[in-house]
């Protein structure tokens, strides 16, 4: 039966985004999430964190979305928000080929470090701009066959695959899954008792 | 309102102290506007609290007081969702329990928002209430200005009889169940979609009318030879949706009332099941066929329907002898048709004309023990069965009725009409128009009433009746009638055929629904996140001094709709939010919404990082801002640290800087007076540093004292001190013994020795002017002691104290005043 369970309770994920700078990777969350688009999309520096529920068939899954910033030099930054995490869409852009040989770097980087589990897709973006093409599909496509992964090339700019990508994420994950908690965006450390260092925060702190 | 709500503002703002967080008006049938208005700290925010406020119910009035009080303590509240638009907010200590309406889901939701946020911060930084002492208010100073005008507690209670509109008391138990769950704003969430789906339920479904036939027969332990389709008028027609069959006395037998189950109930199975199975072109599955000693139930729906039956129950009670066992008892069957929960229910009820309380007595024992009073979910109930409910009429006027076919004269004296108008028994349910003879009691055979000694009065025994709980309407009877056909037993089998509305949902227009509330609900959480604006992400230090902290500051603005409380946290592997040269002040904090906080960072190399730097100079980090509940932002900070002698290592030699300091000293300081003990001029001390790292002239006007504490600012520099940190224990255990210090030194390294050496007979050449400087062994034993003789970074803070300040003052003593020079060699022949 295909019907929505009322009775079903949302399932949660936590879902990261990684690829090089300027890929597409905001404009995808925010496609998918507010179904908005900009044309100048502010770099982020830092990690935008955004949720999303997606009715499947017999299970309700919240993605916890964590869009990571994509300039090299935050790079070491990026295992706070891929471990833990139950899915990741690694993204390039079509019209960067460079952009697409970091995206495997990701895939490497995930498949060695990441959760033993973690369901990967791998977005080739910004498929309206095919006539800039430098990533053919049939490559993109045979790598991902050959490493498992989902593949699908987006376009947050006329959202085409954008909802498909993470419809198909949500029916890869286990839905047996318990709930996260959702502290679990809070599951940092916290500065060491007695670090001399650290200013003692305000009253209360910690 | 608008007013009002200036009016409050005015109220906040009269203390400067607390900053509206989130405020909601109510605005009730009665006129009465209250505002709720949740208020924290400006100075600590996590000290929040929640205000009342009221305005005068005249309309000339328009005052506006406080109506209650309440500062947030630990766990002390909770929230619940009651309908799209009404959410209740409880405390735990207390029983008031309040129940606010909002005009809008999003105003609705962004209190609700506040308030969980709220409880989060609320819940991690104040300490829990002790259960035995009061709330500490000294702590609260600002809340004064409002304690004044309530006293929390009893103000409380005292306005929840008031104004009950919108206060309840709530009973105790169901208070700990709401306490448990609203934890997490996801719970409040589910809740409040489950509430919308409810409220909203005729936009997904339609109501389908089934049709259900309903049979009820005391068959006076007899068993038909044929089938009794003509009863429960079963043919291709109206082949009905349900059959239900309720019979009495199947098996009256002394081991049936043991066993409850017989062998007979499987040949009325079989008759019934045949029967369904065999007069129409339909298919009849059985959902349900049960035995209580004479009592009988046995339920069959037509196969289409199956696969939309869920939560199937049944409950068995007996209330015959001992008010347990089952000569008297009723058989339920419920269940889930789709969306419509149905509970059929047969009861043989107490027996005897003068039985009537004892049967309203049953039925309610029944209706509780069968738990069908407290099962909301049922939405219609049928009872039916032989309820034994009887005509009061002496036999003969009853007979005589009977014979003029006067019903209505018959059942004004029913006893079921009777008690049941007067709210006895039935209360809610309904019945048909009774259009029938009584249907008992029968000569066997005949359709002659009772003809034997006992003369049983005829009655109304066997009856069907319904309930629509919710009250939807729509239900239909379409007959209600008895068959004289069947005269095996001493009563007439009964049937009654009813139109139900059973809900249906409507997929596509559920999955719609359900898809927007998701859509709303992502939206405003999302929206509800917190968000920072940050003035700069990019803190660029240029170069960096030895010793000369370089500040930036960043505003962090508090641009979302709720309080955001943030932290700076380390990143993957590190044990600390920054690098050992940055300082960051506060490293975390709450900042309320459109309020804004300053972050101080500093720069700062000293003698513990300096010469680490000395290869690598450049002061980059990465600091990660982490927002709880929320994003993280980065800001990158760059710099440069000048590198200088200062923080070098002793190898070789005497270092070429310290020959200037002292040379310089020697030649224009030795006599000033307060030598070593005046402090220089910071600038000029800095300035010194820069000309000893470019090998520059020092300035002509330059202040002695300002040499004086570049010179011991360079000895505490150092990278290991003058005596290495790891002879820095051996000095302070033998310092009261001059030969075990003098050893000590000729084990030193030959760049510490004669440093060493030369910085001794610098201060003893100081000491030998001491009536023009005023300097004294003491004194300077106590300010040198200090930057030779440093304790290791791993040595135990709590020994560095003041025995350890003696001693070492005492170890350099010793070398002070010896006036005869040595050298390294002869020291070590000795």
């Amino acid at each position: 039966m295909n019907d929505i369970n009322p009775s079903a309770k949302p399932v949660s994920f936590k879902l990261v985004l990684l690829g090089e700078s300027a890929v597409g990777k905001s404009s995808l969350v925010l496609r998918f999430v507010r179904g908005q688009f900009f044309e100048y999309q502010e770099s982020t520096i830092g990690a935008a964190f955004l949720t999303q529920t997606v009715p499947l068939g017999d299970a309700v899954i919240k993605f916890e979305i964590w869009d990571t910033a994509g300039q090299e030099r935050y790079k070491s930054l990026a295992p706070m928000y891929y471990r833990g995490a139950a899915a990741a869409i690694v993204v390039y852009d079509i019209t960067n080929y460079d952009s697409f040989l970091r995206a495997k770097q990701w895939v490497k980087e995930l498949q060695r470090q990441g959760n033993t589990n973690i369901v990967i897709a791998l977005a080739g973006n910004k498929s309206d701009l095919s006539d800039k093409r430098k990533v053919d599909f049939s490559e993109a496509s045979a790598y991902a066959e050959d490493n498992g992964i989902l593949f699908l090339e987006t376009s947050a700019k006329t959202a085409q695959n954008v909802n498909e990508i993470f419809v198909a994420i949500a029916r890869k994950l286990p839905k047996d899954r318990p709930i996260t908690d959702k502290n679990e965006i809070d599951n940092i450390i916290i500065p060491k008792v007695g670090d001399t260092r650290a200013e003692k925060p305000g009253k209360g702190c910690c | 309102m608008k007013r009002i709500k200036q009016q409050v503002e005015t109220y906040l703002n009269t203390t400067e102290e607390c900053k509206l967080l989130a405020e909601l008006i109510l605005q009730k049938e009665t006129k009465a506007k209250v505002l709720l208005c949740l208020v924290a700290n400006r100075r600590s925010p996590h000290e929040m609290a929640l205000i009342l406020f009221e305005k005068a119910k005249e309309e000339y009035d328009t005052a506006i007081r406080i109506m209650s009080f309440r500062l947030l303590k630990k766990d002390d509240f909770g929230l619940k969702i009651v309908s799209e638009l009404q959410f209740d907010l409880f405390f735990k200590e207390n029983t008031a329990l309040f129940s606010f309406e909002s005009t809008s889901v999003s105003t609705m939701w962004s209190v609700i928002n506040a308030l969980t946020n709220a409880v989060k911060v609320v819940n991690t930084h104040v300490a829990p209430n002790q259960e035995d002492t009061d709330f500490d208010f000294d702590t609260y100073t600002w809340a004064e200005f409002y304690t004044k005008y309530t006293e929390p507690d009893q103000n409380l209670e005292k306005e929840t009889s008031k104004a009950e509109q919108r206060m309840m008391i709530s009973d105790n138990d169901k208070k700990q169940d709401q306490t448990s769950d609203f934890r997490t704003s996801v719970a409040i969430k589910e809740d409040w979609i489950a509430k919308q789906l409810q409220n909203k339920e005729d936009q997904f479904t339609e109501k389908r009318p089934l049709t259900f036939v309903i049979g009820t027969w005391n068959v006076n332990s007899k068993i038909p030879n044929h089938l009794v389709s003509s009863w429960l008028r079963i043919n291709e027609d109206e082949a009905a949706d349900v059959y239900a069959v309720g019979l009495q006395e199947i098996d009256m037998t002394a081991g049936a009332l043991l066993t409850q189950e017989t062998k007979i109930s499987d040949q009325w199975t079989k008759i019934i099941t045949d029967t369904v199975n065999s007069c129409t072109s339909h298919k009849y599955v059985c959902l349900l066929s049960k035995q209580l000693v004479g009592i009988y139930l046995i339920v069959f729906i037509k196969e289409e329907h199956l696969e939309h039956v869920q939560d199937l129950k049944s409950h068995i009670e007996g209330v015959g002898i001992m008010g347990m066992l089952g000569n008297k008892g009723a058989i339920t069957c419920q269940f889930k048709l789709y969306s419509s929960t149905v509970c059929l229910v047969t009861s043989h009820l107490a027996a005897h004309t003068g039985g009537t309380s004892k049967r309203n007595q049953n039925f309610a024992d029944l209706s509780q023990r069968c738990h069908i009073d407290d099962d909301e979910s049922i939405d219609f109930i049928f009872w039916f069965g032989d309820l034994n409910y009887r005509l009061t009429l002496s036999d003969a006027d009853t007979r005589q009725a009977i014979c003029d076919n006067q019903i209505s004269h018959l059942l004004a004296h029913d006893q079921l009409v009777i008690e049941k108008k007067n709210n006895r028994v039935f209360v809610g349910y309904e019945e048909g128009t009774i259009t029938f003879m009584p249907s008992y009691k029968f000569d066997a055979g005949t359709n002659i009433y009772d003809t034997s000694e006992k003369k049983r009065t005829p009655s109304y025994t066997d009856r069907i009746l319904w309930k629509d709980v919710h009250k939807v309407g729509g239900i239909q009877q379409l007959y209600y009638s008895m068959h004289n056909t069947f005269m095996i037993s001493d009563h007439k089998p009964i049937v009654s055929c009813f139109k139900v509305p059973i809900k249906i949902i409507v997929q596509d227009k559920y999955k719609q629904l359900y898809r927007e509330l998701i859509k709303m609900l992502d939206k405003l959480e999302n929206d509800m996140l917190p968000e920072i604006q940050l003035s700069t992400q990019m803190l660029q230090f240029d170069t960096v001094e030895y010793n000369s902290p370089k500040v930036c500051e960043m505003t962090l603005e508090n641009t979302g709709q709720v309080v955001c409380e943030f932290i700076f946290v380390p990143k993957p592997g590190e044990d600390y939010p920054h690098k050992p040269w940055i300082k960051i002040e506060p490293i975390g904090g709450i900042i309320m919404p459109h309020e804004s906080m300053v972050i101080k960072v500093t720069l700062k190399v000293d003698s513990h990082m300096a010469h680490q730097l000395m290869d690598q100079p450049d002061l980059d980090d990465i600091l990660i801002l982490h927002l709880k509940q929320g994003r993280d932002h980065f800001i990158t900070v760059t710099g440069k640290y000048q590198v200088s002698v200062y923080g070098i290592a002793l190898d070789q030699q005497v270092p070429e800087c310290l020959w200037r300091l002292v040379d310089w000293l020697y030649r224009y300081g030795i006599k000033e007076a307060d030598l070593f003990q005046e402090a220089g001029i910071t600038e000029q001390v800095h300035q010194i540093r820069r000309q000893l790292d470019h090998h520059l002239p020092f300035d002509d006007n330059v202040s002695v004292h300002s040499v004086a504490e570049a010179f011991v600012g360079f000895l505490e520099s150092l990278y290991d001190p003058l005596i290495p940190h790891r002879y820095y224990r051996m000095s302070i255990e033998t310092s009261s013994n001059a030969g075990a210090c003098v050893h000590l030194i000729t084990k030193l390294p030959k760049a510490h020795f004669d440093t060493f050496h030369y910085v001794m007979a610098f201060l003893r050449e100081v000491l030998k002017h001491s009536n023009e400087n005023h300097s004294s062994i003491d004194t300077l034993a106590i300010i040198f002691s200090r930057v030779i003789l440093r304790p290791p970074l791993n040595y135990p803070q709590l020994q560095a104290n003041s025995n350890d300040l003696r001693a070492k003052a005492l170890f350099v003593k010793h070398f002070m005043t010896q006036s005869h020079h040595w050298t390294r060699e002869e020291l070590v022949q000795e």
